[in-house]
């Protein structure tokens, strides 16, 4: 029998709704038919279901990570409720009978090795023959139109602030969007969501009149010039050196490039047979952007090093994105993609299978958290100063206690070194939590997952507390 | 190093970029400040370039100074960050309001999709939030264990939506004292209604645990507030002090809490302080005194009693009640509840030497203010005798006492079976093994009522957590008006370890008499004494109230008592319910919810239904055309199969 846990079900499941749905049809008798063939690949199931006929279900495990699923109804959703339905059924080692695989079935398998084996032939022919060809054209035009659109970036900068923030008008907002609707033109959609945004905070302060908008758009400004003046660095720098290739710099993402795994990997941005665990999860809505993003954080457990995985759904697909969602075990990837970039990197897979949390992986978890958080505190800020980082950056630190000091939260490590606990304006409090945890033991001695982030009106680099892990338990204080 | 001039620097950069850089050279407050810099100059090289980028947005001859301004803001705040502090100044101290929760309390592996969601539901708005939350309560009773929702279970208290803000009420009252340090953080609720609540529940769940807390919060709070703050501190004795001090100080309701709060402690000095103002205000002393059980508390009653009976006793005056005399006599019997000891057996006595003459208390009992609800026949019918019955049976539950226990019995063989339930109560604390046998002698008698018996059963009921039956009785204090503000006030384990008495009680009721007699009342107090995995009780009952069920045409309210014994078996129900009659889509989605049974024997009658509904013998009250109705039909099968 394939070894399947709950986790892996929600985690196929393209939202909670149909693997509710599949647990209840498993639950409530819904599978009048429950077969597997004998090399145990194949898994069939005959489901009741609203149509006079029931519906067959099955699901092909012949590549184990990636498994497919078939159903005769007519849902959209894939997979539907009957395929987990038939899942749960797994789950609950309910009785299969031997059956051979249809022959309908032996038949996709065959087409799909055929059409995955042309697909790699092209990707590679692709590979050798195109890709000079693309470099020399295409790409030489890309760079210098987007050099184009940096300089009329510099340039409405330069207009917005020789007349000063404080000046600007309604007018002058309608006007500075259709200019950032122009930047659309020259491949720069990344400086043209930090323009949105800080047309945003322009019309917002216009409306509540809070100078909080204005110190959020000077920060937005620096980041926009920092990232023109340097992306213009760099295109020129290629441009003059004839350099076409796709190179590993955070300034491709930031200009609005989107990576392709397999750029990615041949990059050698790939490392093989990793293992993840999630320690916290949470999802934001960006206004600018008009796109949830599902954020999860991630230790990886042959590094320590905390990895970020981000699932940016827009507004106006909600429907046909899967959202992601808390996993609780541990991910084995057989492949393991991350993007370049500094502070806590993003990385991404494509399949993925599940273990259980051990003990063991709980203290090689705890083995990963600094101890020293003075000299890591120097490392933090020297990231944290560049306008093109991350605004956060998170780390495992080993702490002594957490308690109060004239009623703030504050983490105090073992050699005595001490650091205020405080929520940041990205994410949602999770300060106050720490009241309510389950165990007064829990502020004691153990490992905390922290957002390290420099607020500039207190003068000091602040901890956003995410999760803490005890010998037994990873706390979320999020989700 | 002195930072401040690096600070001032940024505020001005910051000045510039909202002033516009064109008036940058007529800032004189920016020139001072690049001024008061130039010191820190040869400390580092980075100032250096500070002061000389600072320097070139002063200069006529600088062309990008939108760019140096950048620049210059870029350097700066990074400087800032570098130089930022760490380390947090003082002693660390523990946190405050943790406790150990022994029990009931964790982390629960919620995923976001659904902890999202269930947090949304307990502390947002909109609709759909109440049922969402009351199928998951169903389903994943767990997940209201977890630390992340008690807190937003706390935030609902205050929920506009007050079916939702009283169903969370019960989930935490029932969650106990886990509950307390989300309660005491949540203290400041967004009313002060839900305040007040939050104070009940610490107040019922902590008692005197949290004293300190109630004493902490008293100067702060509004009226209503504080009158909760002051009724809570009747569990320690060494409030006794003050609260005498805001008896006689506070005004109005806040000072009537203080009345209340005292009358339930015991010491000399309250005890003094009571009998003062016996001298001054009887009958209100009286009233403060109904649900008190203190020591001193029964003589000042039994004192009362006796000033208001004696003289119709001795025959003193003529035997001609006034409605004032009436309702002191009514609310001094009132009052007996609780009380016990020689005295008080004596009042009993003296009720019944007068009983034919107070039998006219019933006109008034029923239509006395805190009894609100409509008077239905069989209540119209009970008198006072009933009423003594009752007071007898509960002050037994609560207090039990030799004396009053053997009057109960002496009264039951005396006067009857209104006094049936307390001398069953007073049997099973006394000799619990013969009580069966002796309920089974008196019902072959026929010296009592199904009635009486079900009176006499009502407060038992299976306890999950102490895996027994106990008695629970409920009542709500006087100053609580809204009726819902019910509070348990005695768990007293009842010798009830074997289950003989309760399965014959169950045979009795559950086979001997018929479906078509209806007896509610007593079914749903069987369907409280079933036990979880109590299989063999459980068939019995489910085929009792499954045939009763199918009897009656309006069986809604046998639905949760058949579901109480997990029911599987549904078949005829619906149909019998929505047979004949006009209904909805609505009507029957909402009907097949509470329906108990397997989804597979919900489906089937699902379909009956349906089949009805298109041959016309369901009438439905928004006209659908048929059409419609067959295209639909599977829709709904479903829906009502799984819901």
């Amino acid at each position: 029998m394939q070894q399947i846990t709950e986790q892996q079900i929600l985690a196929l499941a393209p939202n909670s709704a149909a693997a509710s749905n599949g647990k209840k049809i498993s639950k409530s008798g819904g599978f009048v038919r429950l077969a597997c063939s004998s090399d145990d690949t194949f898994y069939f199931g005959e489901c009741k279901g609203s149509g006079s006929k029931n519906y067959s279900v099955s699901a092909d495990f012949i590549e184990p990570l990636t498994p497919v699923f078939r159903c005769s109804c007519p849902s959209r959703q894939f997979p539907c409720k009957h395929s987990l339905g038939l899942l749960y059924e797994m789950l609950e080692n309910k009785t299969f009978e031997l059956c051979e695989i249809p022959s309908d079935i032996l038949t996709k398998r065959e087409k799909k090795q055929t059409k995955e084996a042309k697909k790699e032939e092209t990707v590679s022919e692709e590979k050798q023959t195109t890709k000079k060809k693309t470099s020399k054209t295409a790409v030489t035009k890309k760079i210098k139109k987007q050099l184009e659109g940096l300089e009329l970036t510099e340039k409405l900068m330069q207009d917005l602030l020789r007349a000063g923030l404080g000046t600007i008008g309604g007018t002058d907002v309608t006007m500075y969007r259709q200019l950032s609707k122009q930047l659309g033109d020259y491949y720069l959609s990344g400086p043209q969501r930090l323009l949105n945004q800080l047309i945003l905070e322009i019309e917002v302060f216009q409306k509540d009149e809070k100078d909080y908008h204005y110190e959020v758009a000077i920060e937005i400004l620096k980041k926009l010039w920092n990232l023109t003046k340097k992306s213009k660095e760099y295109l020129q720098k290629k441009l003059e050196n004839d350099q076409v290739d796709t190179e590993a710099n955070v300034l491709v993402e930031e200009l609005g490039g989107i990576w392709k795994l397999s750029e990615l990997e041949a990059l050698g941005r790939c490392r093989e047979n990793a293992s993840l665990v999630q320690l916290d999860f949470w999802v934001t809505y960006h206004e600018v952007r008009k796109e949830y993003i599902d954020t999860g954080c991630w230790v990886d457990m042959d590094t320590g090093e905390v990895v970020m995985t981000y699932n940016y759904r827009p507004v106006k697909a909600l429907n046909f994105v899967k959202a992601e969602d808390s996993i609780f075990d541990k991910l084995q990837i057989p492949k393991l993609v991350s993007y370049p970039g500094e502070g806590n990197l993003r990385v991404r897979w494509e399949t993925s299978s599940f273990e259980r949390i051990t003990k063991e992986d709980m203290e090689k978890i705890r083995s990963f958290a600094i101890e020293d958080l003075n000299a890591e505190a120097k490392v933090i800020k020297n990231l944290l100063k560049n306008p093109l980082s991350p605004s956060m950056w998170i780390r495992l630190i080993s702490y002594d206690m957490i308690g109060t000091v004239e009623n703030e939260f504050v983490l105090r490590t073992k050699t005595g070194a001490t650091i205020l606990l405080k929520d940041s304006k990205e994410l949602e409090p999770t300060v106050e939590h720490l009241s309510y945890l389950p165990n007064r033991e829990l502020l004691k001695n153990q490992v905390l997952v922290g957002a390290f982030y420099y607020e500039p009106s207190q003068k000091r680099l602040q901890l956003q507390p995410l999760s803490i892990i005890s010998k037994e338990n990873i706390i979320r204080l999020l989700y | 190093m002195d930072l401040k001039p690096i600070y001032e620097f940024r505020t001005r950069l910051y000045a510039v970029t909202m002033a516009g850089t064109q008036l940058v050279m007529e800032d004189y407050r920016f020139k001072r400040a690049i001024e008061e810099l130039q010191p820190l100059e040869k400390a580092s090289p980075v100032f250096a370039r500070i002061v000389s980028l600072g320097k070139q947005l002063l200069s006529p001859d600088c062309n990008n100074k939108e760019g140096i301004l950048l620049d210059c803001i870029t350097l700066t705040d990074a400087i800032l960050c570098t130089q930022g502090a760490v380390a947090v100044s003082g002693d660390l101290e523990e946190l405050e309001g943790i406790v150990e929760y022994k029990e009931g309390n964790s982390m629960q592996n919620i995923p976001y999709s659904i902890l999202h969601n269930l947090i949304e539901s307990l502390t947002g708005t909109g609709s759909g939030r109440y049922a969402f939350v009351g199928s998951l309560h169903t389903t994943h009773p767990q997940y209201f264990e977890d630390y992340r929702v008690k807190r937003a279970m706390v935030e609902a208290l205050s929920d506009p939506y007050a079916e939702l803000a009283y169903t969370v009420e019960k989930w935490i009252r029932k969650g106990g004292e886990s509950f307390v340090p989300f309660l005491k953080r949540g203290f400041l609720q967004k009313t002060p209604k839900a305040t007040e609540k939050v104070i009940q529940l610490i107040d019922e769940l902590s008692k005197e645990k949290e004293n300190e807390f109630y004493l902490e919060k008293l100067p702060y709070t509004g009226r209503n507030v504080k009158g909760a703050l002051i009724f809570a501190l009747r569990h320690s004795k060494e409030n006794a002090e003050l609260l005498l001090h805001l008896a006689r100080t506070e005004k109005g309701e806040t000072k009537k809490m203080a009345y209340w709060a005292l009358a339930d402690m015991e010491g000399a000095e309250v005890e003094q302080f009571w009998n003062d103002f016996y001298k001054k205000k009887s009958q209100a002393v009286i009233e403060y005194l109904t649900y008190s059980k203190t020591s001193w508390a029964s003589a000042i009653v039994a004192k009362e009693f006796n000033r208001l009976i004696e003289p119709w006793i001795m025959e003193e005056t003529p035997k001609v009640l006034t409605e004032e005399m009436i309702e002191k006599i009514d609310r001094t019997v009132d009052a007996l509840e609780g009380k016990t000891g020689s005295e008080i057996c004596e009042c009993y006595q003296k009720v019944m030497q007068i009983r034919g003459l107070l039998a006219e208390c019933k006109k008034f009992w029923y239509a006395r203010k805190h009894y609100k609800h409509q008077i239905t026949a069989k209540e119209s019918k009970r008198n006072l005798s009933y009423r003594v019955g009752q007071i007898l049976q509960r002050t037994l539950i609560q207090c039990f006492d030799k004396e009053l226990s053997g009057l109960a019995i002496e009264f039951y063989e005396k006067y009857g079976e209104d006094y049936f339930s307390a001398a069953v109560v007073a049997k099973l604390f006394e000799n619990h093994k013969d009580v069966l046998d002796w309920i089974v002698q008196q019902r072959k008698e026929e010296k009592v009522s199904k009635d009486a018996l079900v009176r006499a059963l009502e407060w038992i009921e299976w306890d999950n957590k102490q895996q027994s039956y106990i008695f629970k009785l409920m009542r709500s204090y006087g100053y609580r008006a809204d009726g819902r503000n019910w509070e348990i006030i005695t768990s007293i384990p009842a010798y009830l370890d074997d289950d003989t008495f309760i399965s014959y009680i169950m045979s009795e009721f559950a086979t001997k008499f018929g479906e078509k007699e209806i007896n509610y009342e007593m079914d749903y107090v069987m369907s409280q004494w079933i036990r979880g995995e109590d299989t063999n009780i459980c068939k019995v009952l489910e085929q009792y109230y499954y045939k009763k069920a199918l009897y009656l045409d309006n069986n809604i309210s046998y639905l949760p008592l058949l579901r109480s014994c997990y029911a599987k078996e549904c078949g005829g129900l619906a149909v019998k319910y929505f047979k004949g009659k006009q209904s909805s889509h609505w009507e029957i989605g909402d009907y097949f919810r509470d329906l108990p049974g397997t989804v597979e024997n919900k489906e089937k009658e699902a379909r009956v239904v349906y089949d009805l509904l298109l041959g016309g013998d369901i009438l439905l009250r928004y006209n659908e055309s048929k059409e419609y109705l067959e295209k639909q039909k599977e829709h709904y099968i479903q829906e009502w199969a799984n819901s």
